[in-house]
Parts: structure tokens; sequence; C-alpha cells
């Protein structure tokens, strides 16, 4: 297949000061954007006070390969238009309301675009979703204004505020090498051929590269580079009494060149294979576990993603209907918002900090230079000594948040919340192992215990699917403010002896879990994939996250045996093994 | 002990039948006299080429090629009279058609490909061991059910291996060919939304079961289609799609007579959107062209498969009527998959063999006016016991008995004057001022169950006031045809010398499969038209964009 990569615009480094370049595309938009802001409007309603465009136009590579074959490749560009259109006024406007669409928030809308350059059918594409838009917002904060006439308790924050106009271009990303990217794909996923005990193995390897832009009818117009490639080896493992393992090894890095070099991945491949094997034969976890667990790796990072991260999303959860109201809404939201902790409450033992910038490395998918409001990024504290001091904003603002902070991120077609970039969590100086070691044992001892737990990896939760087979992919963007299974747990003893065990489960976890962290170790960094928008995120969908956190030991948590019902393994053993 | 194995004798060119072969048969010697073993297990293997070019506007929207193959298990447990399969009354979603499907690599090795097959393989017969249980418990506790024969019938073993489908499309020449015909059609301040696309399948389609049965069948198939629509002032949104599906690339049309259908497609739709919205209606009807054949297959077709006459959730319309009279003498009706064209027109419905294995072969329906019997897939039904070759099912989902081509045809032909001036003697005869003539349907659906009304609906897109003094034809907008099955049959009095083809995919149980159906004009005494659903949207605001220096 001959990529169409030539309709790809990929516009110089033009300083923002100069002279327009010609861009049809940017032009195009901007057009009909200018055209909307000035006539749009319905006999007897209000004009629009704010319309956004937000352009994503990238070259997407995705390749999927099982045992040394393909399942499935494809190349293409890849243009698509996100639209925002308000009305009312800041103080009070359609957005953040319960949508009755699944896929979208209301008066928040997307529609691919042409992949040629011709500005009348840009135009044309971008008329149409801007019309349904504007109808939608009318129609929504009519519902708003009719829920806030029956609420008694309503809040007192704006529903928008904008900062200053920007404008700024920098150029796009070059596409990544298809070939490239299949080659590995193939070569990864045939480390499985030799490797009959695992039951099932697939190799996820995606990239897009190019820009994406915001216009606004304020006068922001910004472009900004995106690129991501994402490798994604997933292996599912069976033991004799049917229980499943599923374990992965993953990359997520800004271009191909940062990718490790072909044998070191199919070195974590092979690792990862005789991890899946191992866990087979691992003992069944089977008392309930009441003790000090000590964090590492991968589970560390897994740890603050999915228990920290979501309570410092700062933008509001969409607005409900009161109670009692005939307003029938769409009841599937993800649950952005829900779970943000309140400043000046305590989430972390004193002397932590978090902080984040996502300027902090331009080398990570997860670096910008502006958000996809248009705003610039800023480095922020959001937990100092310990305690809330701020949330991931954007320019809906929550409690504490009054104002964008540059953290404005998510999918085109919804509105933009606040969400994490790049991400740290800082604990000083790092105590040594055998410290934390003797900590966990003294811990343990007081719940007459001779042995404290481990845990280094944690499931993930996007990889459910690989449980029914390669094209089922059912998505699923792991669950916000509570933790996925360990994949295994190692009982750690006095003389440092290790016992490793399968199916242990986290019994009632949340947030509060971190405040117990009584010790922390070796400092990671990972980058991953968070769901961007409601419809959650599957295996190598989402938008790039950078976390560095520290390992940590926690004085108590609770574990307890999984209850899954597993299936009879199978009668016939793999063709792949001799005599199969 | 030494066990034959099913499939000893071939050379292996194919790794794919390689594959499929050597893990049926290792599976089925693995199990044999094992307790609630699977005595039958098939492999389907959809392997496909896939091209698809859209432009819209002038501009061109995709341009994509893909390459896969899809891999299709079905286990069998229990036996040839009652299994695994077994119909369960008032069952639940679970017991739908949905079952074991995967993706197979399109370049691994044989070995590689037997690992993913022996994957799928052990989910597929787990399910089946499941839902054997299931069948076996229910047997018990429901009342004996109607029609008691068997669940599945017996087959020959059938070797055919074909050469695998071979064709290539020029997607760089589509491409400008579908960019100015998305520009005319786009140039109408009217037209809000339109597209001009080229789909196309290259499939090589494999069938083996534990029987011995080793098909494997080519299939191309292209579609070229223009779409463009508006909306009416009153909100309703007005769509005209018109296509050509071929077989081979140079059966597609040119450019210039594509040409001239934008313009007409363009032409029409502007009339539509101009045209007076149709009114609730029952009296005489003409069904010209390929809305005729769209109502055979929703009124009667459906009714005829034969699944539905042993399913007693389904209304079974047509079971008990076998001999009797339900259309005029004159007129036949069968259904033909061995036939690849008609008329000149090629057939989406046609085929070698079934997704059952099963050969193709023509079922006669109904023969000088009287019903003559059903379509049949491996799944009896009292008093017909095998397959007529007509057991079709989409991937991931169970075969059962569909259409392929559906042929109406009478041996007394009217021309299209002679049909009119029919009618207007009927329109008189019913003191009616004018009758409904339907010249272009976007599809239709019915509904065959007994918990819902019988009745089908087959949407208009356009049609025509025929008035009974002879004023000139009037084009109306906005209705659906509907009915139920038995009577609108019986209103049929006329067949034309015109048949038609509507080449098509049909959507029911077993997934959406290609099909045509073929008739004539028809002339209804009496059908019932009902208002089309219409959105509340207003058309767009502002006028579309137009060129610098057009505005």
């Amino acid at each position: 297949m001959s990529p169409l990569i030539t309709l790809l615009a990929l516009p110089a480094l033009i300083p923002a000061a100069s002279a327009a370049p010609v861009d049809p595309v940017l032009d195009a938009l901007q057009d009909e954007l200018n055209r909307a802001s000035e006539a749009l409007v319905l006999d007897g309603a209000e004009q629009p006070y704010y319309i956004a465009y937000r352009l994503s136009d990238v070259y997407r590579v995705g390749v999927t390969a099982q045992l040394g074959g393909l399942i499935g490749f494809g190349a293409r560009p890849d243009r698509d238009l996100g639209v925002e259109v308000r009305v009312g006024d800041e103080t009070f406007d359609n957005s953040n309301f319960q949508s009755n669409r699944w896929d979208r928030d209301n008066g928040f809308g997307m529609t691919s675009l042409v992949v040629d350059d011709t500005a009348l059918a840009l135009r044309h594409d971008a008329w149409l979703e801007t019309d349904t838009c504007y109808k939608e917002a009318l129609e929504t904060l009519a519902t708003k204004q009719a829920a806030a006439r029956r609420r008694a308790n309503g809040d007192e924050l704006p529903d928008y505020v904008p900062g200053p106009v920007q404008t700024a271009e920098a150029p796009a990303e070059a596409p990544a090498d298809a070939d490239a990217l299949v080659e590995q794909a193939r070569a990864l996923s045939a480390v499985f051929l030799e490797r009959p005990e695992v039951e099932h193995s697939i190799v996820y390897a995606n990239a897009s590269a190019g820009r994406r832009a915001t216009l606004d009818s304020y006068g922001t117009k910004v472009v900004e580079p995106v690129s991501a490639v994402v490798i994604r080896v997933v292996a599912r493992g069976r033991s004799e009494d049917g229980a499943t393992v599923v374990d992965h090894a993953s990359w997520t890095v800004r271009t191909e060149a940062d990718l490790p070099d072909t044998a070191e991945m199919l070195t974590a491949t092979e690792a990862m294979a005789d991890r899946v094997e191992s866990w087979r034969s691992l003992p069944q976890f089977e008392d309930e576990y009441v003790g000090p667990v000590l964090f590492e790796d991968g589970a560390a990072i897994a740890l603050f993603r999915y228990l920290l991260l979501p309570s410092l999303e700062g933008t509001p959860a969409p607005e409900q209907p009161a109670q009692g109201s005939r307003v029938v809404v769409f009841s599937g939201d993800s649950g952005d918002g829900d779970g943000a902790l309140q400043t000046r409450r305590r989430v972390l033992p004193r002397g932590f900090d978090v902080v984040d910038d996502p300027m902090a490395n331009a080398g990570l998918p997860s670096a910008y230079a502006f958000d996809l409001e248009g705003e610039p990024a800023q480095a922020i504290t959001l937990v100092r000594d310990g305690i809330v001091r701020t949330h991931y904003a954007s320019r809906t603002p929550g409690q504490g948040t009054e104002s964008s902070n540059g953290h404005g991120r998510g999918t085109i077609s919804e509105l933009v919340r606040g969400k994490a970039a790049i991400t740290t969590v800082e604990a000083g100086r790092p105590d040594r192992a055998r410290r934390v070691r003797r900590e966990a044992l003294q811990l343990a001892s007081s719940y007459d215990l001779d042995h404290y737990l481990v845990v280094r990896q944690l499931s993930d939760p996007t990889l459910a699917s690989a449980d029914l087979g390669a094209m089922l992919s059912l998505g699923g963007g792991g669950a916000s403010g509570s933790l996925p299974p360990p994949i295994a747990v190692y009982r750690v003893y006095a003389d440092g002896r290790e016992e490793a065990l399968r199916g242990a489960d986290f019994a009632s976890v949340d947030v509060r879990l971190l405040r117990d962290i009584v010790a922390v170790g070796e400092v990671h960094t990972e980058t991953f994939l968070q769901p961007s928008g409601r419809r959650g995120g599957g295996p190598t969908s989402g938008m790039p996250t950078t976390l560095t956190a520290p390992d940590v030991l926690i004085s108590e948590v609770v574990l307890t045996p999984s209850r899954k019902d597993v299936e009879r393994p199978p009668k016939l053993p793999n063709p792949l093994a001799d005599g199969g | 002990m030494l066990l034959l194995t099913l499939f000893s004798a071939t050379a292996w060119a194919d790794p794919v039948l390689e594959a499929l072969t050597t893990e049926l048969d290792r599976t089925m010697t693995a199990w044999e006299g094992e307790e609630d073993a699977p005595y039958y297990l098939t492999y389907r293997v959809n392997d496909y080429r896939s091209w698809s070019v859209t432009a819209r506007h002038g501009a061109l929207s995709s341009s994509q090629e893909n390459r896969g193959r899809i891999l299709d298990v079905s286990a069998r447990v229990g036996s040839y009279e009652l299994d695994s399969r077994h119909a369960v009354r008032g069952g639940s979603f679970s017991d739908t058609n949905m079952h074991t499907g995967v993706s197979l690599p399109v370049d691994a090795s044989s070995d590689a490909l037997r690992s993913v097959i022996w994957t799928a393989t052990n989910k597929e017969i787990s399910d089946a061991r499941e839902a054997w249980t299931q069948v076996q418990a229910r047997q018990i506790v429901r009342v004996e059910e109607d029609d008691t024969s068997a669940d599945f019938s017996p087959a020959e073993a059938v070797e055919d291996l074909r050469e695998p489908a071979e064709m290539t499309v020029n997607r760089a020449a589509w491409e400008e060919i579908l960019r100015e015909l998305s520009a005319s059609l786009n140039d109408h301040p009217l037209v809000y939304g339109s597209n001009a696309s080229l789909s196309a399948r290259a499939d090589t389609n494999y069938v083996v079961t534990s029987e011995g049965t080793q098909i494997r069948q080519p299939r191309t198939w292209l579609r070229v289609s223009l779409y463009a629509e508006t909306r009416a002032e009153d909100g309703m949104e007005l769509g005209l799609y018109r296509w050509k599906d071929v077989r081979a690339p140079d059966r597609l049309p040119d450019r210039e007579l594509l040409a001239d259908w934008a313009d007409a497609l363009v032409d029409d739709l502007v009339d539509l959107h101009d045209a007076p919205l149709g009114e609730p209606y029952s009296g005489p009807l003409l069904l010209k062209g390929r809305a005729a054949g769209v109502f055979v297959h929703e009124v009667m077709g459906h009714r005829l498969e034969g699944h539905r006459q042993k399913d007693e959730d389904e209304g079974q319309t047509f079971r008990d009527k076998v001999g009797e009279q339900l259309l005029p003498a004159s007129v036949t009706v069968y259904d033909d998959p061995t036939l690849a064209e008609y008329a000149g027109e090629d057939l989406n419905g046609h085929y070698a063999y079934d997704e059952e294995g099963s050969p193709a072969a023509r079922a006669s329906l109904v023969e000088d006016g009287v019903l003559q019997g059903f379509l049949m897939s491996r799944a009896p039904v009292e008093g017909y016991p095998e397959s007529n070759g007509h057991g079709r099912a989409a991937v991931w989902r169970l075969p059962v008995a569909r259409m392929a081509n559906t042929i109406l045809e009478t041996d007394d032909p009217q021309t299209y004057d002679q049909l009119v001036a029919q009618m207007r003697q009927e329109l008189k005869a019913q003191d009616r001022e004018w009758g409904l003539m339907v010249d272009e349907i976007g599809g239709g659906f019915t509904m065959t169950g007994r918990i819902r009304p019988n009745a089908f609906n087959v949407r208009a897109t356009y049609a025509w006031r025929i008035y009974a003094d002879g004023r000139p034809d009037e084009l109306v907008r906005g209705v659906d045809l509907v009915g139920t099955p038995l009577v609108a049959l019986s209103s049929v009095v006329a067949a034309g010398d015109d048949p038609a083809v509507f080449n098509g995919f049909c959507g029911a149980e077993s997934g959406s499969v290609p099909n045509s159906a073929i008739a004539p004009t028809l002339l209804l005494r009496q059908l019932e038209i009902q208002k089309k659903e219409k959105d509340s949207q207003r058309p767009p605001l502002m006028s579309k964009p137009v060129p610098e220096g057009d505005s």
C-alpha cells in the first residue's frame, strides 16, 4: 500500500509574528470560523459568544501482529475537527452539563475533515458541524437554565474563564516509518512462536505524528506539534487450574528514534514471556492479608496513577439535572472530576510534593507548549508538604482553581478538562533499600506476621480484551480512584527470601491509602496512556502522560484472594508445543 | 490404534487450509469417545483484501486498502437430532447467533495459524458444552415443540478448492474520478451533504468441516455509489443514493455515465426538496423496478426462510400454506444463488457453496402463484429434511436460511403503459382521484415474530401521484409502504415486462449478507402508505460556503 503521505500538510517553521504563511487547512478553517462568528444566529435566539475549532492533523500508522504475522495494518492521513460552541455568557453557558449524547458533550462536536487541502471542502465540513453544535448549544442552555431554576443549591463559579489571546505556530512532527514499525511488530510477535506455554499473544504498534491547532473567536491561533509511538506486547498465560494472567511489555515514546533498539525490546519481551510462564505455576494467594505492602517499579507508578492523579483533576463533573427533573440525560459519563480532593486537604504524608510541568522534557510524547484550549503550559505545584494546593485546571474553573493553569487536555469532541501531563511525585531523599526492608519487617511484626508483601506490577485494565481474543477489543479505560489487581505478590521474609503468589486482589482501596506511606525508595519514570474522553481507552489509545514516582512502603493494605471464576484449561496443548 | 484422519490425501500448498484441517483433525481425534464431545466442528475463514475510496465536496476524504483474515469456529455437541444449537424458546441474548471468531495473521506460518485456531476452538467447544447442558435441561422443563425435526442434517463431504480471489483496483484513478463526481454533487446550494465512493472486496472463503468437507471459493465485488442529501423546510432529511454493484473492475460504469448519474441525482434531490409531503393513503399502487424487488424480499422472502417455520417465536406466516395460491397464476418466484447475472446485471447473491458448505441450488418458492417450499439451510424443518444451499451468515454468526438471488417472474408481462392504464381503471373503480407509483426505495425492514405485529415497511424515497384523469404525474416525498404479508401479496394483480435488479446487503440474525432481489413492475390493488419519520432540525442556518468571489 502506498501511504498518502504527500497529502499531509507539513508547515515550515515560521515565527508567529511574521507574515501569515499559506496554510490552506488553517486558512480555510479560520475563514469559516470568522464567518460563523459573524453570521451564525437563529432568529429569536442569541448568537454564540464563543466558538473554538480544534484541528487534529496527523498521519497514523497502526500495526497489529501475532506470532510473526500481521493481523492488521493501516497507514493514512487523518484529519479531524473538534468544534466548541458556547451560548449564554462566560458566567452561565451550555457547557459542562450532563449530555444526552454518549459520544460528545452538547455544543461540542467533532467531524472528520477531507484529507485534500481543498479550502471549499474543508469549510463545508466545518460549516455543517458548527451549525449542529450551535443548535445543540441553544437547546442545552435552555435545559441547563431550566435545571438551575429547579435547583436550590447552585454554584457560584463561572462556566468559562478564558486566558489572554495566544498566537504561536510550530512545525508539525514528521510521520513515522510504517515499514519499520511493521518489522518491529513482526519481530516482537515472533518471540511467542517459541513460547507454547503462552496461550495468546498480540503486538500493537501505533504511531501518530503531525500537528494540532486551536483557533477561536477571541483571536487565539496556536499550532502545536504532536507525536507518539506506542508499542505494546501483550501475552496471556493460563495456569493448570484455569486462571489467566495478562502481562505486557510497553513503550510509549515521542518518535521512533526514542525507542530502545530492537535487541533491547526483544529482551524485554522475552523477560515478560518468562514472567507469564513462571506465573502459571505460582501458588494461589489464599488467606486475607492485612499488613505492610511495598509498591515497587510499575506498581509504584500505577499506585499514583490510579489513586493520586484523578484526585487532582479540578474540572468539575458535568452538572446533572436536579433530582426529580423530567430531563433525560445520558448516564454513562466517565466520572471525570467526581473524585477531586479539595485544596488544603492532606493527600500524602509530610515532605511530599507533587509538581507537573508539561514542558519539563520536550522529548516526551506528553510534552506540549500550549494545551488544547490554547493556554500556555505552566509548571504547577499541586501538592506541597503533603497538602493539596491546586488542581490540574482547564478554562472551566473548579473549587480552588479559578482559571486555567495550562493543563486543558482530552479529546477534541468534548469539553476540555484539567489533566496531568508530566507529573513528578517528590519525596525528598529516598530511603536506603535496607532501611525500607527493615521498616517493613518491623511493621509486619506488629501484625504478627513474619513477612511483608511486595507488589511490582498491577494488571492493566485496557488489556482486559486480551481475554476475549484479538478482534473483540472492548476497550475500557481503567477504574478511576481504585486499584487494578496485582499480577503477582511476593512474600518477603526476614532472611530476604521471596515467595511469589498469584490471585490476590486489593480490598477497599482509595486515595486515603497514600497518607499511610511510611518509606520511599528508588524513583521510576513511566509514560502511559490515560483515557482522553468519556469513551475510555483501548490498549493503544489515550493521552500520553508521564509520571515519576518513588517506590513506597504503605503501612497497612488489605489483600484478599481473587474471586474470579475461571474456565477449565484446554484439553489439547498449544500446537506450537513439541508433539502438539 | 491408528486413527484415520479426515484430510489425509491433501498436498499442502495453502497454509490456511493446512492449518484448518490439521487442527480440526487433532481436535476431533482428541475428543473422540469423551462425554459431551463435539460431534461436529467447522471452521470458516474469510481471507479478504478490501479497497475503499471516498470523496466529498470535490476532495478526498479517505482512501484505504486493507487485508485481513477472519476465522469463525462453530462446534456442535449432542447429536444431529438434538444438539447444543437447538433453538431455545424465549431464549436470552446469549442464545443468539453470535459465536467464536478471531483474526488470523495474514502472513504467518501454518503452525502460527494453528495456535490461533487452537485458542478459538477451545473457547467454542467450552461454549458449546455449556449450551448443550442448557438445552438438555430445557428439554425437560418445557412442553413438546410443534416441529420435532432434527437440529442439523448430515451432509456428504465435498472437496472443491478453487483458485483464490484475484483483483486489483486502481485506487489513484478512482480518487480522481470520485473527486470530480463529488464536486458535481456538491454543486447546488441545496445539497448539504454528499459523497462519491468506491468500495471493493476480493474474498477467498474457506469452509472446512469434521464431515470431511473442504471448500475454497473466491468472490469479488465492487460498488460505486453516489449520495446527496438535503433537508426540507419542515425538517425532513432527504437523501438519494445511487449505486452499481459488479463483480469485476471493468464492469463498473465509466466516468461519463457516472457524471450523468451525479447530475440526475442532484436534479432529483432538488425536485424532491420542493415536492409536497405525501399523506397517509390506502389504495392502488405501482411498484416500479427495484422497488418491486425489495417488496418481494421484505414481504415474502424473509417469511420463506426455513428456520422461521420451526421457531415458535416466529409468526410462521407461510408454514401451512404450501400448495395454496398466494400470487396470480402467472407469477413464479424462486431463489437461485447459482446465477451470476440476470438481464446483464451482476448479482450480489451469487455463490457456489453456502457458509455451511452446501452446494448452491435453485429453490422453487412459488410456481403458477402457488407456494412450493422454503429456503433451507442444514437446519431441517418438518417435511424439508435437507439444505438447498441457502445456509448463509456473516462472519461470527451461525448460518441460517437466507435469501440469495430472489427472483419474481411472470409469464403474462404487461408494458408499463398497460399497467398504468390498468391502475387508472382500478382508481376509477375505487372512486379515487389518484394512486401512487413508487419509483425508488432506500431499503426496508420486516418483523416476522409473534410479539410484534407481523408487518413490513418499505422505505420509498421517490414516489409519484398518478391521477385517474390522466393529469401529469406529481412527485411527493416522505412516504413509506406498510402492511401485512398475506393481504399485500393477495393484492398483486399484474406484473410488468421490465425486470430490474436490486443489489444490496440484507441484515438479519445471521448478520449482513449480500443478495439480490429481482422483479418487474408490480401493480397492487391496495397497499397502505404512512408518513415517514422526520427530524425536527432546521436546515443549516448559514448558506453553504462558496469559493471566494462567488458569495
